[in-house]
């Protein structure tokens, strides 16, 4: 009997513990249907319309704030993980001179807050002509010392034999890379995807530092204005903020086994 | 025939060190360019009183910045909300993510989603996050008035001096406490089930057993959460300039809000303090290079093998 009633506890537990995770956003998705008399207020469903998406999409520039969003976050993602793969493989099984540098190099730079670089790269950025362009959004930031280290990590998972294998067969040390390893990189590539995304779709910092026009804009940008302009109409920034989370939810979605091993190996292998 | 072989492995291996180098090549260049010379300029400019609005009047004023810094009242009230922050919600924090994984830790159908609903408000961006907490701690929005009704001031959280930062730490535990669930889960999901087996013979309860066994188990995962949320938070600046920029502007109401880090913003970007901004943004670098150094100590070495 009190066994039960344990298991019953502990039940509510996890839902009152998941209601405090899901009632912020089940807020803003209901608030978002809604017209604005009847926000903040308990209303039956046939009150529901897309009015406020449809005033959302119509009254600003969403659409070109996603495509600036979407480059940003491809092209960086494309980078990094070009410089992620690479020096991680050679970090973790070529032998090369200064390669005990380079990796002192990797851990010292994990230690340094990117925030140190702001003021330098927005003056490079300003000298070169790109603030106010995507390209300053993307070019500074294609190399991520951490996703270096992950891969390192995830190559020194691979045995030596294979690779070794396929080299002798004649690929040579580059060919090798490309035409055996590379293929074999699905799980970090899968990991560091994630990750990026998450972090550059949400980036609010240097887009808001480094843009200024509204049409250069991505959507956490552009939502943080809509939400300073409206603070009044709550329908229709909560419609901003569903717009911005739903494409990123549906990715981890569809990611998340591999974002949650990511993390569970950062944080075992250190 | 001794000969041979070594020019043999001479030779293979000048191929791996030109392999190695080559693939080395790409993030050198960007480490380079955009890390390495920028940190050194971040520095340097920190030693100079220079203003983007008028580059040729830099001037070099030595340790003057750094000395200034200790006589500015707005830069000690930073760093003393910074700290605060710091100090009241990483414990908070870490407990919260520890008492999420123990529940997460036991099995029970449907474990995966409650795992994915816990963990969902990471993914979603600080702007937002501080977006939806704003009309819910507004005058007269759902939990400003719950609060008030239960003894809490009534007003709206986040343009009170008083609880506009205990406002931004609800909402930064409410966004990241999942994501540290994670680590807690994948710690307890090492320790082996013959280590709960040997407490077990032995007699200890379930209270015992946790605070004797899993706890000390733990304590690699627990340093690790510790300083990755330390540094979380003082890194922290979205949520504020969110919370912020409709009403004063970064630090408001009144100095409140402000961090080493949206000081040195302020700075940099608003009043064009460069080299002033630069030398708060070293001294956050410090800070962090201090606990980061910190934890490897406690750690122990080995850690990156």
């Amino acid at each position: 009997m009190s066994k039960k009633i344990w298991k019953g506890l502990f039940w509510v537990l996890l839902i009152a513990l998941a209601l405090v995770f899901l009632v912020p956003m089940i807020y803003a998705v209901y608030n978002s249907l809604l017209p604005l008399d009847k926000v903040n207020k308990i209303v039956s469903p046939s009150y529901f319309t897309f009015q406020n998406y449809v005033d959302l999409f119509t009254g600003y520039p969403i659409v070109t704030w996603f495509k600036n969003t979407v480059i940003v976050a491809v092209l960086t993602l494309v980078f990094q993980l070009l410089t992620a793969l690479t020096a991680g493989y050679a970090l973790a099984k070529l032998r090369f001179p200064g390669k005990n540098f380079s990796f002192m190099i990797v851990l010292i730079t994990l230690m340094i807050p990117f925030q140190v670089l702001l003021t330098p790269l927005y003056i490079m950025i300003s000298k070169l002509g790109w603030n106010d362009t995507l390209i300053g959004l993307i070019v500074p930031f294609m190399l991520n010392m951490l996703y270096v280290f992950m891969s390192r990590q995830y190559f020194l998972t691979i045995p030596n034999d294979l690779i070794e294998a396929a080299r002798i067969d004649g690929l040579g040390y580059l060919g090798s890379f490309f035409k055996i390893v590379f293929p074999l990189s699905k799980p970090i590539m899968a990991t560091i995807t994630i990750f990026n995304f998450v972090q550059s779709w949400n980036a609010y910092l240097v887009p808001s530092t480094f843009v200024s026009s509204k049409e250069k804009f991505t959507l956490v940008v552009g939502l943080n204005t809509l939400k300073d302009t409206y603070f009044n109409r709550l329908n229709l920034t909560m419609a901003g903020v569903v717009v911005i989370c739903i494409p990123i939810l549906i990715l981890f979605l569809l990611l998340q086994k591999q974002l949650i091993r990511g993390i569970a190996s950062d944080g075992i292998k250190g | 025939m001794k000969m041979k072989k070594m020019k043999v492995k001479e030779a293979v291996s000048f191929d791996e060190k030109r392999a190695g180098l080559l693939l080395m090549l790409p993030a050198a260049i960007c480490w380079v360019l955009w890390f390495f010379i920028p940190f050194v300029q971040s520095v340097y400019l920190s030693f100079f009183d220079y203003s983007y609005l008028k580059p040729d009047a830099k001037q070099f004023i030595g340790l003057q910045n750094y000395i200034h810094m200790f006589q500015d009242p707005k830069f000690l009230l930073a760093l003393k909300n910074t700290l605060l922050f710091v100090v009241i919600t990483v414990p908070v924090m870490t407990l919260i993510s520890l008492g999420l994984a123990i529940i997460l830790n036991t099995k029970f159908r449907g474990r995966g989603i409650f795992r994915t609903i816990y963990f969902i408000p990471y993914t979603i961006a600080g702007v937002a996050v501080a977006t939806m907490f704003m009309y819910l701690f507004v005058k007269g929005g759902i939990m400003q008035s719950f609060l008030a009704k239960i003894g809490f001031p009534d007003v709206t959280w986040y343009a009170n001096v008083k609880l506009t930062m205990p406002f931004i730490g609800i909402l930064f535990i409410w966004q990241l406490v999942g994501f540290y669930m994670i680590y807690y889960l994948s710690g307890m999901q090492t320790i082996s089930e013959n280590v709960y087996e040997a407490s077990r013979i032995d007699g200890a309860g379930k209270w015992q057993t946790f605070r004797y066994v899993t706890l000390p188990l733990l304590k690699p995962t627990t340093y690790l959460v510790i300083v990755y949320s330390i540094i979380q938070a003082f890194q922290l600046f979205d949520q504020i300039a969110a919370v912020t920029s409709a009403s004063g502007g970064l630090g408001s109401p009144a100095g409140a809000t402000n961090t080493l880090l949206t000081y040195f913003y302020l700075n940099s970007f608003k009043y064009y303090k460069v080299g002033y901004g630069c030398a708060i943004a070293v001294v956050l670098f410090l800070i962090i290079l201090l606990v980061s150094l910190i934890q490897k100590k406690l750690s122990g070495s080995g850690e990156f093998d």
